[in-house]
């Protein structure tokens, strides 16, 4: 969301640019404080609470993951079809791209030429195109909604077919165009986990979001200094 | 003269025999101990030297390893989240802990006279110890949940609500609602307790109580209560090191959330040791919870009179 509003949370040098208040991160997560503590949105512990959440009619707009479109658009749910996916709001109307990641690990190159080369085709499989199809990421695709970092597979007749029971399909490939990847550093797994919990203090007025923004900046440069 | 040497060889015999024999029971019980001794050491005495040793030291697979004294204590300490998570473990635990135990007496009570579906009830008292913490957490998440929750559905049903209410996600309410799953779990055991101290009471005092002319009250404060008083500080003792433990319910319930006000310190020591993947300061945060296990253990052992604790059946 900070993304949809022009930036993100860290600069070229992974230093925090969120503590300023005329910050995309620090307004996005202004306005979460205050819609929350105004009762006009909640947060949910899990996924699965805010599936429910929408197919019980109490919630008519959430921010989640594509799986979970699929899932509320379901046959047998209770409003099965009645959800729609929308643009991200904002200036650019960006957002974070994720694409599932296989790797081979050292132990796999260790182990010879033979064992890494049977590695490297177990990925080409699983997330490439050893036939000329993508067919791990389209069968995931096709049964499950699951998204997918493939252009190709938007032009595939039985991904199209698949997805228009639960998604406007080009308005999915649209929105895909415009996602970013964010700037990572060793550490920023382990500051994420202590943004989450400083803006869960900030929705739930334990802190100002000024507070929390500063506390996660303050962690972040610590963490910097610790894993440069 | 001949009699001194006899004498003192019958004596040496004798001697030699009963040496024999108590360094034979010594070996014995030394070999019929080593087993537990084994599991003991390498599953208990192990783990904690462990945790000790990488409490002194820089431990994470992102940094290098190496012996840094009491920084990862100080470190620890010194950030806000120590003490909130050590306020939230005290009013958490003090919470269920009271609830626990006046809810075990209360049903004990209940359950040691004899009523029309006792024998149906009792063993459905034991239900929620058969519950594993993980899913009496989500069992207790969705009934809390504040849009289809059976908690909402009953309150507002009954008209004692106007509005569903978010438990979850007030700070207040949400610690409330996982000392009640808490309470809710550790429940079966404490009752069992009470109740088998209460089955043990002598029915004679009991009578001899009230042809003394003792109300009900009375019966209770002079006879029930000085039998039940051994179970009852080890049902505080087992609540209380639950208390302090307690890391399942919270971890599914609510993560720690809203904020901070569930995060109880055995969810802070895993956050900082497998979300932070600091080891070292998470092992530390682990042996101070021991060592304050240990406070509260020989704290409570103190209020019971001398000799109780062999007097447990």
């Amino acid at each position: 969301m900070s993304m949809s509003r022009g930036d993100e949370v860290f600069d070229a040098d992974m230093n925090p640019i969120f503590e300023d208040p005329s910050s995309p991160a620090f307004q996005q997560a202004q306005f979460m404080a205050e819609t929350i503590q105004q009762r006009l949105a909640a947060t949910s512990p899990t996924e699965n609470d805010a599936v429910r959440s929408m197919n019980s009619g109490q919630h008519v707009f959430t921010c989640m993951y594509n799986y979970n479109l699929a899932a509320m658009n379901n046959i047998g749910q209770p409003l099965a079809g009645q959800f729609e996916l929308l643009r991200m709001p904002g200036s650019t109307g960006a957002t974070l791209g994720y694409v599932r990641f296989y790797s081979m690990t050292k132990m796999a190159v260790d182990r010879g030429g033979d064992v890494a080369s049977a590695v490297g085709k177990f990925i080409e499989a699983m997330g490439g195109a050893p036939d000329g199809t993508f067919a791990v990421p389209k069968k995931w695709a096709v049964n499950r909604g699951l998204g997918f970092g493939v252009r190709p597979l938007f032009e595939d007749p039985e991904v199209i077919d698949a997805f228009s029971t639960w998604v406007n399909v080009p308005l999915l490939r649209e929105q895909q165009e415009l996602a970013q990847i964010k700037r990572e550093a060793k550490w920023t797994g382990i500051w994420g986990d202590t943004m989450l919990r400083e803006l869960s203090k900030a929705f739930a007025g334990e802190v100002t979001v000024a507070q929390a923004m500063k506390a996660s900046a303050d962690t972040a440069r610590s963490l910097k200094r610790q894993y440069q | 003269m001949n009699n001194k040497p006899v004498s003192t060889s019958k004596g040496g015999a004798r001697f030699t025999r009963a040496s024999s024999g108590t360094s034979y029971e010594t070996r014995w019980g030394w070999i019929l101990l080593l087993p537990a001794v084994i599991v003991i050491f390498s599953l208990s005495i192990v783990p904690l030297s462990r945790a000790v040793y990488s409490s002194f030291r820089q431990t994470s697979p992102l940094l290098p390893p190496k012996f840094i004294g009491f920084d990862n204590y100080i470190a620890v300490i010194e950030s806000g989240a120590f003490l909130t998570a050590w306020r939230v473990t005290l009013q958490f635990t003090a919470i269920t802990v009271t609830l626990t135990t006046i809810l075990a007496i209360i049903s004990a009570l209940a359950l040691n006279s004899t009523f029309r579906g006792s024998s149906i009830v009792k063993p459905l008292v034991l239900l929620p110890w058969a519950v594993p913490g993980v899913i009496a957490g989500v069992m207790w998440r969705w009934m809390f949940n504040n849009n289809y929750g059976a908690i909402n559905t009953i309150l507002h049903y009954f008209g004692i609500i106007d509005e569903y209410i978010y438990w979850l996600g007030s700070p207040t309410l949400a610690l409330l609602a996982v000392c009640i799953a808490q309470t809710w779990s550790l429940l079966p055991l404490s009752i069992i307790l009470v109740l088998a101290a209460l089955q043990n009471i002598p029915e004679e005092q009991y009578e001899a109580a009230r042809l003394d002319g003792a109300n009900s009250l009375q019966v209770f404060r002079y006879v029930t209560l000085p039998h039940i008083r051994t179970s009852i500080v080890i049902v505080a003792l087992y609540n209380t090191l639950m208390g302090i433990t307690a890391y399942d319910i919270v971890y599914t319930m609510t993560a720690g959330g809203p904020g901070s006000a569930t995060s109880v310190i055995s969810y802070f020591t895993w956050t900082i040791s497998f979300t932070h993947l600091n080891i070292g300061q998470g092992a530390a945060l682990a042996t101070m919870m021991a060592l304050v296990s240990i406070v509260f253990i020989i704290g409570l052992l103190r209020t019971l009179p001398k000799g109780a604790l062999s007097d447990v059946d």
